[in-house]
């Protein structure tokens, strides 16, 4: 932890003194109060040390490419739309049933589509570090996902970047 | 309360024979006094006149004494009754006692002199009053002793059931606190006396341990955080120095120090999961979750790796869902489908069972691996604990334990059955 000054506390100042600059925290501590804290002081990111160089590379490109608070109710790519106040999924005009975890995985891969993200960010967001998954769970829901939306589809929207992660697009 | 019952039953043994000779003893005073009473009387009413013996009326004192005098020539002078059955005893100068019939009996002769003339009296008394008033003791000694012996022993249990009841009170507490939960205290003990004590002291040292519990919790959690920087720092040096590496001596030094402090990084998480214990706190979010699903997607995701040691993965299909939380019975596939796999042999296979079963469902996850030594059997659901050290510096010894935590949270089974050397199966019932 930082000497003499705690990070959060920075952060908040930043914050406070206008700062909009993307603010990706570089920590330790990785319980998910310590998580929420962090987001809720300001942060737009959290990462947990240590972490690979191209985890954090992935993270910047993720913040890089974000385009103002993307809040929006309505996520759609090609065929597939979501709605997020009514928590519904369509896909080529038919609903599709997700589960609680299937669907904020959906809601993160829309919401960051086109972009590459690996399995560490995948699950530091949707699982939130609350129970000791391991990394296999990530693969393991993305397959759960492209059944139900991929599987009767000519045009596979979830695809796979080797060595890296998922991108949805 | 045995010995309680002992001691009560020796002492009243002991004391009521004692007590009943006392009685019986006293009341026989009693009687060779009366008797004692009785001759002097009848001695007054004896008078020599001119050589004559004269009886005065005095001499008969009551219809239960038998009174006869003899004179000189040893006749017989008067007699109180026509019972004659006394007249030839034996000479007592004390009270003696002898049985008549059905009856006890006390006499006593005396000889009054006057000059020449000798008078033997003999008196005889019954002794049936004395019997019966022991007879009547003892008639209330068995009845009353079984009274009072029920009376005391029960008494006697009541009363240490009360007193105790606080004891096993605290002995249930501190048994739910043995299982894990420090924060409980022992209350509602409202005795002042040894009882009461117990509890504020057990309460004192639960204090104490919470605290040093906590103590220890935060030295190691603020310690694993303390490492993670310098990890941290390892590592991307030693990444940025590997995108620069020509020489393969040096890449493959580098990768070692690289993967070195990744298992640093895991050791370092276990320890913060350890301290944090945040098993409690998870939430489950139950949905309906299909079965065959979730094992179909599981066992493809092990299917490069089984494939690698030729082990095949073989399972059939059957339409069965369970309520539950899908991430969770998602890892619980994964570790008990990586671990048949991670401790398979050669040629091995992996069977997976999911069905219906009553009102839950029934999954068995077996191999034809290594298996589990009867000794390490009770042990594997244990966090951290590997049965074979040798093989296995991959994972976290974590996924037993992890697998057993998440049937405990579906309030489900698990029992594992295991050949060492052959095979194991793992059975849970959701």
């Amino acid at each position: 932890m930082l000497p003499k000054v705690n990070g959060l506390d920075v952060l908040k100042r930043l914050r406070t003194e206008g700062n909009k600059s993307y603010i990706l925290l570089l920590t330790a501590k990785d319980s998910i109060e310590d998580r929420v804290a962090g987001l809720n002081a300001g942060a737009d990111d959290y990462l947990v040390k240590p972490f690979a160089f191209e985890e954090l590379l992935a993270r910047i490109r993720t913040l890089m490419r974000r385009q103002g608070d993307n809040r929006d109710n309505l996520l759609t790519l090609e065929d597939l739309s979501m709605n997020v106040s009514e928590h519904t999924v369509i896909r080529a005009g038919e609903k599709v049933d997700l589960t609680f975890r299937e669907y904020a995985l959906l809601e993160y891969l829309m919401r960051n589509q086109g972009q590459t993200l690996t399995r560490t960010q995948i699950s530091d967001h949707v699982w939130n570090n609350e129970f000791e998954y391991d990394s296999n769970i990530v693969d393991v829901y993305i397959r759960y996902l492209r059944n139900k939306i991929d599987k009767s589809h000519t045009h596979k929207l979830i695809q796979t970047v080797r060595g890296v992660g998922y991108v949805l697009g | 309360m045995l010995w309680y019952t002992l001691l009560t039953g020796v002492l009243l043994a002991v004391f009521l024979p004692v007590l009943y000779q006392a009685i019986s003893s006293a009341l026989f005073e009693q009687e060779k006094s009366n008797i004692l009473g009785v001759m002097s009387l009848v001695e007054s009413g004896i008078e020599f006149e001119n050589g004559k013996v004269q009886i005065s009326g005095k001499v008969n004192p009551s219809p239960d004494k038998m009174v006869a005098i003899w004179g000189t020539d040893g006749k017989l002078i008067y007699a109180s009754s026509s019972d004659d059955w006394y007249y030839t005893l034996d000479l007592a100068s004390v009270a003696t006692r002898i049985r008549h019939g059905t009856e006890d009996w006390l006499y006593l002769d005396r000889e009054v002199r006057d000059d020449s003339e000798v008078v033997k009296i003999r008196v005889c008394t019954s002794l049936e009053g004395m019997e019966s008033a022991m007879h009547h003791t003892e008639l209330l000694i068995l009845l009353v002793i079984p009274l009072f012996f029920l009376i005391t022993i029960g008494g006697g249990l009541f009363i240490a059931k009360r007193a105790l009841h606080p004891v096993s009170h605290i002995t249930k507490l501190a048994r739910n606190i043995g299982q894990g939960d420090l924060s409980q205290r022992i209350t509602d003990i409202e005795s002042s006396d040894e009882v009461g004590e117990l509890a504020d002291t057990f309460n004192q040292m639960l204090d104490s341990l919470e605290n040093s519990f906590e103590k220890e919790k935060r030295f190691s959690s603020d310690a694993s955080h303390e490492l993670r920087t310098p990890v941290a720092v390892i590592m991307a040096n030693s990444e940025a120095i590997l995108a620069d590496q020509q020489d393969e001596t040096t890449k493959e030094a580098i990768i070692a120090i690289i993967t070195e402090c990744q298992r640093m990084n895991r050791v370092i998480s276990q320890l913060l999961m350890l301290t944090r214990g945040t098993e409690g706190k998870y939430q489950l979010r139950i949905e309906d979750v299909s079965l065959p699903v979730v094992i179909e997607a599981v066992l493809e995701q092990f299917q490069e790796e089984a494939d690698n040691q030729s082990i095949s993965l073989v399972y059939q299909p059957k339409d069965v869902t369970v309520r539950a939380d899908q991430s969770l019975i998602t890892q619980m596939m994964l570790n008990l489908v990586g671990n048949a796999i991670k401790y398979g042999r050669s040629d091995g296979h992996v069977w997976v069972k999911a069905e219906r079963e009553g009102n839950g469902c029934r999954i068995i996850v077996s191999d034809d691996g290594i298996g589990i030594a009867a000794e390490d059997l009770t042990m594997i659901f244990d966090r951290f604990y590997r049965a074979d050290k040798s093989r296995d510096r991959s994972g976290s010894g974590l996924g037993l334990s992890i697998v057993k935590y998440i049937v405990d949270a579906h309030k489900g089974q698990i029992e594992v059955k295991s050949e060492f050397g052959k095979k194991s199966a793992f059975s849970i019932y959701l």
